[in-house]
C-alpha cells in the first residue's frame, strides 16, 4: 500500500472505530463555526445595509442640526459645496389633544421637499406631502389618542385632520430610541396653530442632497462643525454613528469579543483533545511505530484523522450558521420591515472553513509533538511513558504562541486593527503563560516538600508532577475556559445593568419639560406638588485664569472641547435625595457659591476654590466652587453639572423642568390642562416609557445571551474534555494502587480531591483575572461607565462548575473503572 | 512449617460470557499450597494461567468454588475487604512491572505500607533497596529505570509488607534471559529468606524447575506434576 493510501485508510479506520474520542472536538469546532460565520455574515450584512441605506437613514447626504436657525447658504458656501436639493425641518415635543385624551408627541414640522431620500410609508394609501390642515401620526400616537385617518386632533388653537397613519419613516431607525409617539405636520399648519416658537425647545434640521461629496468636502464640513463649538452638529451619510447605531456598535463589539473567546476556547479544545487522543491511544500508536511507521507518517495519520473531523465540523457549522442567518434575516424582514442584504455566502463560508482549519492545525501541531516523543520500546515493554520529562516553560510558551498565531489574525480581522488584535490575544496568552508558569513553580515547590504531607496528599502531588506538560496545559486551559466564562458573565451583567439603568424605582411617574416663566406660577398653583427647577442656558467663559473660548479657538489647546458647549445652570438652596456632597460644604444658597458635579469637575480640572465665570444671555456671572457633588443617575431625578444660588440667577429668564409622582387620573388632568393652556409644555409619562425600555432591553439581552451561550457551551465541553483526558491518564495508576491494596474509594477520593481542588484554584484565579478583564473591556472597549465586579450568581455558577467537574469525574470512575485483571499478562485482551 | 495450607482452592471455576456464548476458562480447580512453598503454574498461552492468578490474587471473582487464603474464604468478601486483604496478605509482581509512574523508587516500595495505614519505620525502605541492589536509585522515577531495575523495584514493593502469599505473573516475561535469571534468583532468595510462599505463573520450564512444586493447566483444570 502506498504511503498516502495507507495514511488515508488508517486514519479513516481510526475515526470510524474511535469516533467517540472525536465527538467533543467536533462539537466544539462546529459551534465555533456557527458563531463565526453567523457573526461574519451579520456584521457584513449590516455594514452593507448601513452603507447602501445611509442617505435614507440619515435623511440626506449631509444633515445640519442646531438649536438655533442656521444660515445654510453661508454654511454650504464656506464648506465649498452646493446642494442640489434641500429640506428643512423643525423638531420639538409638545402635547396634542383629541377629545378628552391628551398625549405628548415628538413633532416634526416638514416642508414640501421632505423626505429628500426614501419614502414615508402609510398603513393605508400613499404619502404625497402634508397638507396645511392635516397631520400624520405614527401608530403608537394614533393608539394613544384613539384616533384614525380622518379624525380630528388639536394642537394649540388649531384643529387638524389626521391625513394618515405612518407605518415607517426612512429616518426612524437611526434617530435613536424614540420614547414619544411621532407626528408630522406642515410649516403652514404649525404657524396656524398659534404656538409661540420662543416657548418651544426647537431643533432645526437642514437636510441636503450633495452630488460628488469628496474627502476635502467632508474635512471642510467637519472643520466648520468644530468651529461652531457645539452649536452645529454635522452628520454625513455613512460617516457618523449615532443613536441606535451607537447601541448596535456596542452589541457588535460584544459579538466580536464573544467570537474571539469562542475561537480561543475551540483552539484549546482541539489542543486538549489531541493530547487526550495521543494519551489514550499511546500504546496503539507505539505499535505502529514499532511496525515501522515513521514518526512523520504517524503525525500525518493523526492529522488526517483530525482533518476529517475539522473539515466536517467547519462545513456542518458553516451550513448551520448560514441557515440561522437566513432565518434571522427573514425574521427581521417580517418583524421590522428591514431587508438586510445577503453577503457572499461562498466567500464567507470558505473564510470560515479556512479560519477553523488554521486554528485547528495550529492547535494540533504542538499537541502532536507529544506523539513525536513516543518511544515504542519504553511504552510496549516498560508500560511507562517517557515523554513526561521535566516541564520547560520555554516550550510551553512556544507551543502556546504558535497555537495563538491564527487567533491574532482572526482578532485583527474582526477588530479591523492588527495592533488591537495582537494586544487582545497577547493579553490572553500572557495570562495563560503566567498561570501555567505559576502553577508549575508552585507544583515544583510542593513536590520537593512532598515528604511532609500524608500519603493521600503526597500521591496527588506526585501524580500532578508526573502529568508534566499535560497537567500544566490542562490547568491553564481550565483557567482560560473559566476566565472566559466569568468575563462574559460579568460583561453581560454590566451590560444588562447599563441598559436597565433608567428603570430605577425612584424614577418619577411624570416629567414636565419646557415650562416658561409666564406659565410657572399658574401651573404650580393648579398642581402644587410638581417640583420645578429653573434652567438657564450659559457658556463657560473662564475657569480660574483659563479663558475657555480663547483656548478652544487655539488648535493646540488641550482643553476639553465639551467645555465650549452650552450648559444648563440651575439655582436652588437645597440638595435632592439623589445628590450627595463629596467634598467641601453645601452652600445652602449663599450668593456667589457654586456646587459642581464631581465627575465633570475632574474632566474640566475644576477643584474646590476654583473661580468660574459664565456668560448668561450676554452678562457675566461669577462664583466660587464651594462643594463637589455626586448624583445617583439611576434615581431619575434631575441632574445638573452646576447649581448656583437663587439670587445669582433670578434676574435671568429661565425655562423650567419638573417632575411629579402622579396616578393615571391626575396625569390625565395635567395633560388636559397643558393641552389647553400650555401646549408647548411636554409631559413624559414614565409608565409608557418603562415597557418600551424593558422591551428594548430584553431584546438586546436575548441577543447578548444567544451570543454568550456558544462560548459557555464550548467552555463546558472543554472542561469535560479535560476531565476525561485527566481520567484517561489516571485509569491505570488507579488500577496499580488497587492491586497493592488501595480501596476503590481511596482511589476515587484521591481523584475527586485532585480534580475539585484544581478546579477550585482555577476558578478563584479565573475570577480574579476576569474581574480585571471585565473592568478593562467595559471601560475602554464598551465605555459603559459602571462595571459589575461581583455577582453572587456568577460565584454560585463557578461553584456549580466545580461540582460538575466532580460529578463528571465520579461518573467516569463509576462507569469506567479498570478491571484489575488487565494488569496481568493477558492484560487488555481479556 | 505449619500444617495449615496458606492457599486452598476447592472446585474453583471461571467462565466468561461472550457474543458467541459461554467460554469455560477454568473448571473444577482444586489444590492446596503450604506456607513457605514455591510453586509454578505452567501451561500454554490461553490455558487460563493468568486467570487463575487473578482469582488467587483477588483481582477477579470465581464463577464457582471457594478459595481460602490463610484459612479465610475470600469468595464472600466485599471489594473493600478484598483490597485490605490484598494489602495485608498478598504481594504482586507483574510482567509489565506496573510501577506507579508518578512515585519514585522509594515511594513505590513504601506504598503498600502507607496505603495500609502502617508506619514506615526508619530504614525499612532503605534496607529493602539495599537487598534488591537499588540503593543509589531511591529517588529515581520509574521511566528512568531499565526493565531489570523495574522488576527489582516490583519485587521490593511486593515484599515490603511481609505478605503471606507472593504472586508473580510471568515475572521475567519482559526481560532478556540473563536479566530474567538474575531477577528470578533475587526473588527466590528473598522469598526463602522470609519463608514466604511464592506462586509463579510462567511458561518457562527453567523457572518451573527451580520451584518446589509445579502445576500444569490442562483441559481447564489444574494438575500437579509429580
Amino acid at each position: 500500500m502506498s504511503g498516502s493510501k495507507l495514511i488515508i485508510s488508517y486514519s479513516l479506520r481510526l475515526v470510524r472505530r474511535e469516533w467517540r474520542r472525536f465527538v467533543l472536538p467536533f462539537l466544539s469546532l462546529s459551534i465555533t463555526a456557527i458563531v463565526m460565520i453567523l457573526i461574519l455574515l451579520l456584521s457584513s450584512s449590516s455594514t452593507l445595509f448601513l452603507d447602501s441605506q445611509a442617505r435614507e437613514l440619515l435623511g440626506g447626504d449631509v444633515v445640519l442640526e442646531s438649536t438655533a436657525p442656521i444660515d445654510t447658504d453661508t454654511f454650504w458656501q464656506s464648506a465649498g459645496v452646493t446642494p442640489t436639493a434641500q429640506s428643512n425641518q423643525l423638531s420639538f415635543s409638545a402635547t396634542l389633544k383629541a377629545g378628552d385624551i391628551t398625549a405628548p408627541f415628538s413633532i416634526k414640522v416638514v416642508d414640501d421637499a421632505y423626505p429628500l431620500y426614501g419614502a414615508v410609508t402609510l398603513t393605508e394609501g400613499t404619502f404625497s406631502g402634508v397638507g396645511d390642515n392635516e397631520l400624520y401620526l405614527d401608530e403608537a400616537g394614533a393608539e394613544r389618542l384613539q384616533v384614525g385617518k380622518g379624525d380630528t386632533v388639536s394642537f394649540g388653537t388649531k384643529e387638524f385632520v389626521v391625513g394618515g397613519i405612518v407605518g415607517a419613516e426612512p429616518t426612524a431607525l437611526l434617530s435613536g430610541f424614540q420614547f414619544l409617539p411621532r407626528v408630522i405636520m406642515s410649516q403652514a399648519g404649525f404657524e396656524a396653530a398659534g404656538v409661540d416658537p420662543a416657548l418651544l425647545r426647537l431643533e432645526y434640521q437642514y437636510t441636503a442632497k450633495l452630488d460628488g461629496l469628496n474627502t476635502s468636502n467632508i474635512e471642510a464640513l467637519s472643520e466648520l462643525e468644530d468651529q461652531s463649538v457645539g452649536l452645529i452638529d454635522v452628520d454625513i451619510a455613512g460617516e457618523n454613528r449615532t443613536g441606535l447605531q451607537q447601541g448596535v456598535q456596542i452589541v457588535t463589539d460584544f459579538l466580536i469579543v464573544a467570537v474571539l473567546i469562542t475561537a480561543v476556547l475551540a483552539a484549546v479544545n482541539v489542543y486538549a483533545s489531541t493530547l487526550y487522543l495521543v494519551t489514550v491511544e499511546r500504546k496503539s500508536l507505539a505499535i505502529l511505530l514499532a511496525l515501522g511507521l515513521t514518526k512523520n507518517r504517524l503525525v500525518a495519520l493523526l492529522g488526517t484523522a483530525f482533518g476529517y473531523v475539522v473539515i466536517g465540523a467547519s462545513i456542518v457549522g458553516s451550513l448551520l450558521g448560514i441557515g440561522l442567518f437566513t432565518f434571522l434575516t427573514s425574521y427581521i424582514e417580517a418583524t421590522y420591515a428591514i431587508a438586510l442584504p445577503s453577503p457572499n455566502f461562498y466567500m464567507y463560508g470558505l473564510l470560515c472553513v479556512g479560519l477553523i482549519l488554521t486554528i485547528a492545525i495550529a492547535s494540533f501541531v504542538p499537541a502532536v509533538r507529544r506523539t513525536l516523543s513516543l518511544n515504542p520500546k519504553q511504552i510496549l515493554i516498560g508500560g511507562d511513558d517517557n515523554s513526561k520529562k521535566a516541564f520547560s516553560l520555554r516550550s510551553l510558551t512556544l507551543i502556546t504562541m504558535s497555537t495563538l498565531v491564527p487567533l491574532v489574525v482572526l482578532s485583527a480581522f474582526l477588530l479591523g486593527d492588527i495592533v488591537d488584535g495582537f494586544l487582545i490575544i497577547a493579553s490572553i496568552t500572557a495570562a495563560y503563560v503566567l498561570v501555567a508558569g505559576l502553577f508549575s513553580v508552585v507544583l515544583r515547590v510542593v513536590y520537593k516538600n512532598r515528604k511532609r504531607f500524608p500519603f493521600f496528599l503526597r500521591s496527588i502531588v506526585s501524580q500532578k508532577n508526573a502529568d508534566g506538560l499535560l497537567g500544566i496545559v490542562s490547568f491553564a486551559s481550565l483557567f482560560v475556559a473559566l476566565t472566559a466564562l466569568s468575563t462574559l458573565a460579568l460583561l453581560q451583567i454590566s451590560l444588562e445593568r447599563y441598559l436597565q439603568e433608567d428603570l430605577s424605582r425612584t424614577v418619577p411617574t411624570t416629567y414636565i419639560l419646557d415650562v416658561q416663566p409666564s406659565q410657572k406660577d399658574t401651573l404650580t398653583q393648579q398642581f402644587s406638588d410638581i417640583e420645578l427647577f429653573s434652567n438657564v442656558g450659559a457658556r463657560i467663559v473662564a475657569i480660574d485664569d483659563v479663558r475657555i473660548q480663547d483656548e478652544l479657538s487655539n488648535p493646540d489647546s488641550t482643553v476639553d472641547r465639551e467645555l465650549g458647549r452650552e450648559f444648563n445652570l440651575t439655582a436652588r438652596d437645597y440638595l435632592l435625595s439623589s445628590e450627595q456632597i463629596t467634598d467641601g460644604a453645601w452652600s445652602s444658597g449663599a450668593p456667589g457659591e457654586i456646587s459642581v458635579d464631581e465627575d465633570f469637575a475632574k474632566r474640566a480640572n475644576i477643584s474646590l476654590g476654583s473661580t468660574l465665570v459664565f456668560s448668561v444671555q450676554g452678562f457675566e456671572v461669577r462664583g466660587t466652587v464651594t462643594s463637589l457633588r455626586s448624583t445617583d443617575s439611576r434615581s431619575g431625578l434631575p441632574f445638573f453639572y452646576f447649581v448656583l444660588a437663587p439670587s445669582d440667577l433670578e434676574m435671568f429668564p429661565a425655562v423650567y423642568f419638573g417632575y411629579s409622582y402622579y396616578d393615571d387620573a391626575k396625569q390625565g388632568e395635567l395633560g388636559r390642562y397643558l393641552a389647553t393652556n400650555a401646549p408647548n409644555v411636554s409631559v413624559l409619562e414614565t409608565q409608557a416609557i418603562g415597557p418600551l425600555i424593558v422591551q428594548i432591553v430584553s431584546t438586546l439581552m436575548i441577543l447578548v445571551l444567544v451570543v454568550t451561550l456558544p462560548p459557555l457551551l464550548i467552555a463546558t465541553l472543554l472542561i469535560a474534555t479535560l476531565v476525561v483526558s485527566s481520567y484517561a491518564a489516571r485509569r491505570r495508576e488507579g488500577g496499580r494502587l488497587r492491586a497493592i491494596g488501595a480501596t476503590k474509594q481511596f482511589v476515587l477520593k484521591q481523584y475527586i480531591a485532585e480534580t475539585i481542588s484544581l478546579t477550585l484554584v482555577a476558578s478563584v484565579l479565573a475570577y480574579i483575572i476576569s474581574v480585571l478583564a471585565a473592568y478593562l473591556i467595559s471601560q475602554y472597549f464598551f465605555k459603559l461607565g459602571s462595571v459589575t465586579l461581583f455577582d453572587v450568581q456568577l460565584v454560585a455558577g463557578l461553584g456549580l462548575i466545580v461540582l460538575l467537574v466532580g460529578a463528571i469525574g465520579l461518573y467516569l470512575f463509576k462507569s469506567d473503572t479498570m478491571p484489575l485483571r488487565e494488569l496481568l499478562s493477558y492484560g487488555e485482551n481479556s | 512449617m505449619e500444617n495449615k495450607p496458606i492457599l486452598r482452592m476447592t472446585d474453583v471455576g471461571k467462565r466468561f460470557q461472550t457474543d458467541q456464548g459461554e467460554i469455560v476458562i477454568l473448571d473444577n480447580v482444586s489444590a492446596q499450597i503450604m506456607p513457605g512453598e514455591t510453586v509454578a503454574i505452567i501451561g500454554p498461552s490461553g490455558s487460563g494461567k493468568s486467570t487463575l492468578l487473578s482469582l488467587i490474587g483477588l483481582l477477579d471473582t470465581p464463577t464457582h468454588g471457594d478459595i481460602f487464603i490463610d484459612e479465610q474464604n475470600v469468595k464472600s468478601m466485599s471489594e473493600k475487604d478484598k483490597a485490605q486483604f490484598r494489602n495485608k496478605k498478598i504481594g504482586f509482581i507483574f510482567q509489565s512491572f506496573e510501577l506507579i509512574s508518578p512515585f519514585s523508587v522509594a515511594e513505590n516500595i513504601a506504598a503498600p505500607l502507607e496505603i495500609g495505614g502502617r508506619k514506615v519505620e526508619a530504614g525499612v525502605v532503605e534496607a529493602m533497596l539495599g537487598e534488591v541492589g537499588l540503593s543509589a536509585r531511591a529517588d529515581a522515577l520509574p521511566y528512568t529505570l531499565s526493565g531489570g531495575e523495574k522488576q527489582r523495584v516490583a519485587i521490593a514493593r511486593a515484599l515490603i509488607h511481609s505478605p503471606a502469599l507472593l504472586l508473580a505473573d510471568e515475572p521475567t516475561g519482559s526481560l532478556d534471559r540473563a536479566t530474567g535469571e538474575r531477577v528470578m534468583t533475587l526473588l527466590l532468595d528473598a522469598v526463602t529468606k522470609r519463608d514466604a510462599t511464592l506462586v509463579v505463573i510462567t511458561h518457562d520450564e527453567t523457572i518451573a524447575t527451580r520451584m518446589d512444586r509445579v502445576f500444569e493447566i490442562k483441559n481447564q483444570t489444574l494438575h500437579e506434576r509429580k
